[in-house]
């Protein structure tokens, strides 16, 4: 888990914190929660996504320029699966590191199939470029 | 879908991959953690078997206490989405264990051993674990060229064959708030999920959910078990010495405010003693002094002692451990007492 949140932050290193997070949502509420697994993969992305919202907001604060992701540096594609929009970027992880079906991102990302294929395509349309240059 | 996604998805995947194995990992290995080491030897054997006698009792209490709740069983409350105090039916066979606000059921077979009557042993198969598991130190000469004593409780045992998944690993049900358990498989060097609650107050190891019915089948279990209560007349003023739920504690009440420190230097270190001359809490084992409201006063530890508030009802005190907050870092740095200043501290007498 803590190394799906590392990919879903972009390589933060608040990862391991945002799992622990998870982990004790799972906990508070283990009564309820019937597919514990499923359960805490949606609050791992749930709480990157919002550690992405607040970082965001951190950096216009700040004024700061650029992205500022931490830890793409490893390759091209790498730098470009970075870049991407938190939620193309969600989708690309969970389909290509998790092998989740169409069924189960929607699932873990709380939104349609059909959003999940439209974020899948346009987030390949992205990386595809950067493959073919 | 354009020809070169078969291409790109592989790309895709093994860069993942790569990248995933990047994620950092926990900045304190539990080598770095020396009171791990010395919890064992700091507690002399006449205190072992005085905190064992102790727990007995405490746990005949409890048990009573549990059965009392039980009978008077009402609508669990609910609250924030956790609900507490229930009580179930346990099956037919399974043991009930209650241990720092958690209840747990293992099925027939299955051992419970307690970290805290000693070391917990190498045999990791079918058990669960209650308590901190800082005694797996003596597995070490069993299983060769480990370098670290403290990080695997999977397949602990060596006749374990690798393939074999699940079944050998142990459950565990620490105590300890904000511990950074990091759990590697042995056989294979990978490292496994880390599963830390902070403020929770409890640590299980979830990482054989979906490998293993039998395990997911215990955990799915584990409830809140109903919150500790003991009768008011049991509760001096000052500070006395208890064991709640397995947990061993300090109570400190001023009329009816009673607050119940946890007898450990944290975040896992040895047992603390009472000193009621001077009004301190030390632990010998690195010199580490907590004045009465838990803050810390001398040594190396990070922070205050963990504490539950208590709540004195009618003829009864009662302890909520989902209350346990972690107690507050030193405002700076000071350095621990030596033995000696230790010594004179405690005289005449040493309360536990």
């Amino acid at each position: 888990m803590v190394r799906l949140a590392w990919l879903l932050t972009g390589g933060d290193g608040a990862a391991e914190e945002l799992v622990q997070d998870a982990f004790l949502a799972v906990f508070r509420r283990w009564d309820d929660v019937r597919d514990p697994v499923g359960y805490l993969r949606r609050s791992v992305v749930n709480a990157c996504m919002s550690h992405h919202r607040d970082r965001a907001r951190r950096t216009r604060e700040r004024m700061l320029v650029g992205d500022g992701v931490v830890g793409a540096t490893g390759s091209d594609l790498r730098d470009v699966i970075a870049s991407l929009p938190t939620r193309q970027r969600t989708a690309i992880v969970l389909r290509y590191y998790e092998d989740l079906t169409d069924a189960e991102i929607a699932t873990a990302m709380g939104c349609r199939v059909p959003a999940v294929k439209s974020l899948l395509h346009r987030a390949l349309r992205s990386l595809r470029k950067v493959v073919e240059r | 879908m354009r020809k070169d996604a078969p291409g790109l998805e592989d790309r895709l995947r093994a860069e993942l991959a790569t990248w995933a194995t990047e994620a950092p990992v926990s900045d304190r290995p539990w080598t770095d953690a020396p009171e791990m080491v010395v919890v064992g030897p700091v507690r002399p054997r006449r205190a072992a078997v005085a905190v064992r006698s102790a727990a007995v009792v405490a746990a005949v209490g409890v048990l009573a206490v549990g059965a009392v709740l039980a009978l008077s069983w009402r609508r669990p409350e609910t609250r924030g989405g956790v609900v507490s105090g229930s009580i179930r039916q346990v099956a037919p066979g399974w043991t009930p264990v209650d241990y720092a606000g958690v209840r747990i059921e293992v099925p027939p077979g299955w051992r419970v051993v307690d970290t805290e009557g000693g070391d917990a042993g190498c045999e990791a198969a079918d058990t669960l674990f209650v308590g901190v598991p800082a005694r797996f130190g003596s597995c070490v000469p069993s299983l060769g060229k480990m370098p670290d004593p403290h990080v695997t409780l999977q397949r602990l045992g060596p006749h374990r064959p690798p393939t074999e998944v699940g079944r050998g690993e142990g459950l565990v049900v620490g105590d300890l708030e904000g511990m950074r358990y990091r759990i590697e498989d042995r056989m294979t060097g990978e490292r496994a999920d880390t599963i830390v609650f902070e403020q929770a107050g409890v640590v299980v190891f979830l990482h054989s959910i979906p490998e293993d019915p039998a395990v997911s089948s215990i955990l799915k279990t584990l409830r809140r078990s109903p919150v500790v209560s003991l009768p008011t007349s049991e509760v001096r003023s000052g500070v006395t010495f208890h064991v709640l739920a397995g947990v061993p504690l300090f109570l400190r009440r001023d009329g009816d405010a009673v607050v119940a420190f946890i007898d450990r230097v944290p975040p896992f270190g040895a047992r603390v003693r009472w000193c009621p001359s001077a009004g301190v809490f030390v632990s010998p084992a690195e010199g580490d002094a907590f004045d009465a409201d838990g803050r810390v006063v001398a040594g190396p530890v990070v922070r205050g002692l963990d504490r539950v508030p208590a709540e004195v009802r009618a003829d009864e005190v009662v302890i909520d451990f989902a209350a346990l907050r972690a107690g507050p870092p030193p405002r700076a740095a000071v350095p621990p007492w030596s033995p000696a200043r230790i010594a004179a501290s405690c005289a005449p007498h040493v309360a536990r």
